[in-house]
C-alpha cells in the first residue's frame, strides 16, 4: 500500500461543513456476527454514512467464523441496523451503503485465514484507489485479543504503522499484571500509537462536555481546587441487576466493571490540569498525571456491597445470590463506595468520594462538586439554618445537564435563606439528534484521533489504583443492601466519619 | 402553541409572555439560545413562516419575532410552545408584529432577549441598499439569512458587502453537492486533473449553478466556465477536467446521489430533502462569517 491519498491537501475541502473523515479507509470487524457488532458497531457505521461522515472511499469487512458471502452479510447487517439503529432504515440510501459491505469468513487460529484476509483487503484497497487506512476492530471476547493481534502481525496486516490501527474493547486485562501482559502481546505487533482502547463512556457527548465546561469557561476554573472545593462525589448508579451477565460479573465485580475504567476516567476529566491543546497526547498526559497523583484504594476507605431482594422503581427485584448462575455463597461486589485522595497541589486535602452499584434506586451518573461553606455568615442562626453549601452538579446521564445550588432569600417577613437550584438542561438548549458514543469513537478511530481513547500508561495506573482493593476483597463478606436503596449503611458511615453525607441524586 | 391570539401593545409583550409561561407551568427557568427575527413581505409569507417555526419545533429554544408591514401602529400577538424532549421540555416564544413598516425595526430592538445572538431571516426579495428597515435590522443582527433563489445573486452580493455573517440558503442547498464533488478529488491522481478543470455543466437553478462555479473558481484560483440547464433543483453537476468528466447526480426522485469519475468507484451520498425548516434550523447553529461562501459569492458575482 502506498499512501497516495491525502484529503487534507484537497483545496475543495477547505471550508466544507460536514467535517467527516476524508482519507480512504477499510474497516474490519472481527466478531462481525456478535452481539456488539449487531447492537452498536454496524448501526454506528450506518449512521456515520447517513451523516456523510465516512470517507468517500470506504469499505467495511465483516470477519467471523460463520460461513456466508457478501450478500448474506449485507442482509445480516441490514437486520441488525433495523433492530438497533437510532435512526430508521432508509431504503433509498441502503443500496449505496450496502455496496460498501463485504464479508470474509474465517477462524482466529489459523494464520492462513489472515493471509487470505490480507488478499481480500489488498483487492478492496485497489478498488478504492489505493492508500486506504486500515482499522481492525476486535469485537470479540478479550480472551481472543492475544491470538488476533498475533495473527494480524504474522500476516503483516499491522503495516505500515502510519495507516493501520487496531481497536480493542475493554477489559484491558483483569489486573495490572494481565494488562501488562496483554500490552506486551499487542506491542509485539502494533506500536502504542496504533492501539485504540475504547471506553464508550468517553464518547458520550455529556462526558466530552466536561472538557468544554471546565476549559471553555473562565468563571469555574479559579475555584476548581482545594481552596474552594470541600469534596467531590461521583455516582455511577444502575437500577438493573446483572441480567444475563452473572458469570462475567462473578469474575469482574464492580471495581473491574466500572471503577477501573469508566469511573476513574470521568474522575480524571474532572480533576486533571488543563491540557495545552485538545490533542491526543496532551490530553492523555494530563489524565495520566492525575491518576499518578491518586493514592491506591484500600479497604479501610472503601465499602463493599451486594444487593439482596427489594424493590426498584416499584418492581420486585431478586437478591444477587438468587440471580441465575450466581453461586449461593457468592461474595462478588455489586456495590462500592470509596474515598479517593489525590496528592497534588490542586487537590490535596479534598477527597473524591465515589460510589457505584447495581440495583440502586435509579440509573444515574453524576459528578457533584461540593463547595466549602462561607467563612462567616452575617445572619442569625435561624435565618440560615436551612442553607446548604454551594454545589455544582454535572449530570452525565440521564437528564444530562448542570445544576448550581446557591442560597437565596425566601419571601418571608423575617430573613430566611434557603437553597435553590439553578438548572441547565443539556437537552433544553441543544435538543438535536445526539450521536451515539460509538459513532464518535469509530469516526475518531478512522481519522486516527486518539484523544478519547485510553493509553496504556493510563490503563496500568488505573489498575495500580484498583488492584490493592481487589486483592483485599478476595476474602471477607460484602455488606448487604436492599435492591432499590443507595447501598449499605456503611456507605453513609464512610462519609459520616468525615462529617459529610451523600447527596441524593 | 399557547396564546389567546389577542393583539397586545408592544409594552405589554413581556408581561404577556410571562403570563404564558405561568399558564403552562414551565417553571422558573427558561432556556433561550437565540433571537430569530423574520422579516416577511406580506401576511401570506408570515403564515408560511409560522409553519416553518412550528416545524423547527423544540430543536432550538428561541424567541422568534416575526414582522410584517401593515397599516397602523405596531401591535403584537404573542404565543409560546413547548415540545417534549427525551427527558425535558423545550420551549420557544413567538412574537408576531404587524404595523407601519418604518416603525418595525425599533419594535424588534425593544423585544430582543439581551445578550443573545440575533439572526435575521429576510424573506422574499431584497430592497435596494438605501432601505432603512433593512439597514437597521442588519445592523442589529449577528447573522443575516437570505435565499438567493428568491433574491437573485446580484442583490445577495450587494447585501453581503454590508451585512455581517450573511448566509444564503441556496448556498446551503449546494453543501452536500460540494461535499460530494470535493470527495472525488481526495486521491492524488484525481487531484492532478483538477488543474485541467475547464468548466462545469449544471442542471439546476441558475444562481446555485453560479455559486458552484464561484466556489470552484475561488478555491482553485482559476477561471471555470459554466453551462446551465435550468431546473427547479440541482439534479446533476459535471466537471470537465480536460478529457476527464466527473459527475455528481441525483438518482431519480430518491434522496441520494451518486458521484463517479475516472479511476473512482461509484459512491452514494445522502441528499436529504432541503425543506426550509431543516435548512433554517441548521443555520441557527452557526455564528459568524463563512469565508468560503463569501469568496464563492464574490467570484460568482464578478464573472
Amino acid at each position: 500500500m502506498a499512501p497516495t491519498a491525502d484529503g487534507q491537501d484537497n483545496p475543495l475541502r477547505v471550508g466544507l461543513r460536514v467535517g467527516g473523515a476524508t482519507e480512504p479507509a477499510l474497516f474490519t470487524i472481527f466478531g462481525a456476527t456478535g452481539d456488539l457488532a449487531q447492537r452498536k458497531l454496524l448501526p454506528a457505521i450506518y449512521n456515520l454514512a447517513k451523516r456523510g461522515l465516512l470517507p468517500p472511499r470506504f469499505g467495511l469487512v465483516g470477519y467471523a467464523r460463520t460461513e456466508m458471502g457478501d450478500e448474506g452479510f449485507r442482509r445480516f447487517a441490514k437486520a441488525a441496523i433495523e433492530a438497533h439503529s437510532r435512526t430508521k432504515m432508509d431504503e433509498r440510501f441502503w443500496p449505496g451503503f450496502a455496496s460498501m459491505l463485504h464479508y470474509h469468513p474465517g477462524g482466529f487460529d489459523d494464520v492462513k485465514h489472515f493471509h487470505d484476509l490480507a488478499k481480500t483487503l489488498d483487492r478492496l484497497d485497489h478498488d478504492l484507489g489505493g492508500g486506504a487506512h486500515r482499522v481492525f476492530y476486535l469485537s470479540t471476547p478479550s480472551s481472543f485479543f492475544p491470538v488476533l493481534v498475533g495473527r494480524l502481525g504474522a500476516a503483516k496486516l499491522n503495516r505500515p504503522a502510519s495507516l493501520v490501527r487496531v481497536v480493542i474493547e475493554k477489559p484491558f486485562g483483569h489486573d495490572l499484571a494481565s494488562a501488562r501482559e496483554l500490552a506486551e502481546t499487542v506491542h509485539r505487533s502494533f506500536r502504542e500509537q496504533q492501539v485504540f482502547r475504547i471506553d464508550h463512556y468517553l464518547g458520550k457527548e455529556t462526558v466530552q462536555n466536561i472538557y468544554a465546561f471546565r476549559f471553555a469557561n473562565a468563571i469555574f476554573e479559579p475555584i476548581w481546587s482545594n481552596s474552594f472545593v470541600d469534596h467531590v462525589q461521583i455516582t455511577v448508579g444502575e437500577s438493573l441487576g446483572v441480567e444475563h451477565r452473572a458469570a462475567f460479573y462473578e469474575e469482574t465485580g464492580v471495581v473491574r466493571d466500572i471503577v477501573q475504567n469508566h469511573l476513574l476516567q470521568v474522575l480524571a476529566l474532572v480533576a486533571m490540569e488543563p491540557p495545552a491543546a485538545f490533542e491526543p497526547e496532551a490530553v492523555r498526559d494530563e489524565k495520566t498525571k492525575l491518576l499518578r497523583a491518586m493514592r491506591p484504594m484500600s479497604f479501610e476507605k472503601a465499602v463493599r456491597g451486594q444487593y439482596v431482594n427489594g424493590y426498584v422503581a416499584g418492581e420486585e427485584a431478586l437478591a444477587y445470590r438468587q440471580e441465575p448462575e450466581v453461586p449461593a455463597d457468592s461474595t462478588a461486589a455489586t456495590f462500592i463506595a470509596a474515598k479517593l485522595e489525590i496528592d497534588n497541589w490542586r487537590w490535596a486535602g479534598t477527597p473524591f468520594y465515589i460510589r457505584s452499584g447495581k440495583r440502586l434506586a435509579k440509573r444515574v451518573t453524576e459528578v457533584a462538586v461540593q463547595f466549602k461553606r462561607p467563612p462567616h455568615l452575617p445572619f442569625s442562626r435561624e435565618a440560615a439554618e436551612h442553607l446548604e453549601a454551594n454545589s455544582l452538579v454535572l449530570r452525565i446521564q440521564p437528564d444530562e445537564g448542570i445544576s448550581l445550588r446557591f442560597g437565596a432569600k425566601a419571601p418571608t417577613p423575617t430573613l430566611s435563606i434557603r437553597s435553590v437550584n439553578m438548572d441547565f438542561q443539556y437537552g433544553s438548549s441543544f435538543l438535536t439528534d445526539v450521536p451515539e458514543a460509538y459513532e464518535t469513537l469509530i469516526l475518531d478511530a478512522i481519522r486516527g484521533d486518539g484523544t478519547l481513547f485510553t493509553r496504556q500508561d493510563g490503563v496500568e495506573r488505573a489498575w495500580e489504583i484498583c488492584d490493592p482493593l481487589i486483592e483485599q476483597w478476595t476474602s471477607g463478606q460484602p455488606q448487604l443492601y436492599p435492591a432499590g436503596s443507595w447501598g449499605p449503611d456503611a456507605s453513609d458511615e464512610l462519609l459520616a466519619r468525615d462529617g459529610r453525607r451523600w447527596r441524593r441524586p | 402553541m399557547t396564546g389567546d391570539g389577542a393583539a397586545v401593545e408592544l409594552a405589554g409583550v413581556e408581561a404577556a409572555l410571562a403570563r404564558l409561561r405561568g399558564v403552562d407551568n414551565h417553571g422558573s427557568v427558561r432556556a433561550t439560545t437565540l433571537n430569530l427575527v423574520v422579516a416577511c413581505p406580506d401576511s401570506e409569507t408570515a403564515e408560511d413562516t409560522d409553519r416553518v417555526l412550528d416545524a423547527i419545533g423544540g430543536s432550538r429554544p428561541l424567541r422568534a419575532i416575526v414582522i410584517t408591514p401593515a397599516a397602523g401602529r405596531p401591535m403584537a400577538r404573542v404565543s409560546s410552545a413547548c415540545w417534549a424532549g427525551a427527558a425535558q421540555e423545550v420551549c420557544a416564544e413567538r412574537i408576531s408584529i404587524t404595523g407601519e413598516r418604518a416603525a418595525l425595526p425599533s419594535a424588534v430592538v425593544s423585544l430582543l432577549v439581551a445578550d443573545l445572538p440575533v439572526f435575521l431571516w429576510w424573506r422574499g426579495e431584497l430592497p435596494d441598499a438605501a432601505d432603512s428597515v433593512l439597514e437597521e435590522l442588519t445592523e442589529a443582527a449577528s447573522r443575516v439569512i437570505i435565499d438567493s433563489d428568491q433574491t437573485g445573486l446580484a442583490a445577495a452580493a450587494r447585501l453581503a458587502a454590508r451585512a455581517a455573517g450573511m448566509v444564503d440558503l441556496a448556498w446551503v442547498r449546494t453543501a452536500l453537492w460540494r461535499e460530494a464533488i470535493a470527495s472525488m478529488f481526495d486521491g492524488a491522481v484525481q487531484r492532478r486533473s483538477l488543474a485541467h478543470l475547464i468548466g462545469i455543466e449544471v442542471n439546476g437553478p441558475r444562481n446555485q449553478a453560479e455559486l458552484l462555479a464561484g466556489w470552484l473558481r475561488s478555491r482553485l484560483d482559476r477561471q471555470v466556465g459554466i453551462d446551465v440547464r435550468r431546473a427547479k433543483r440541482l439534479t446533476r453537476v459535471e466537471l470537465h477536467c480536460g478529457d476527464d468528466v466527473y459527475t455528481v447526480e441525483r438518482v431519480a426522485r430518491n434522496h441520494h446521489g451518486v458521484a463517479a469519475g475516472p479511476g473512482l468507484a461509484e459512491r452514494s451520498f445522502a441528499l436529504p430533502p432541503g425543506d426550509a425548516n431543516a435548512l433554517l434550523a441548521a443555520e441557527l447553529d452557526r455564528l459568524g462569517a463563512e469565508p468560503t461562501f463569501e469568496q464563492a459569492l464574490a467570484a460568482a458575482d464578478a464573472a
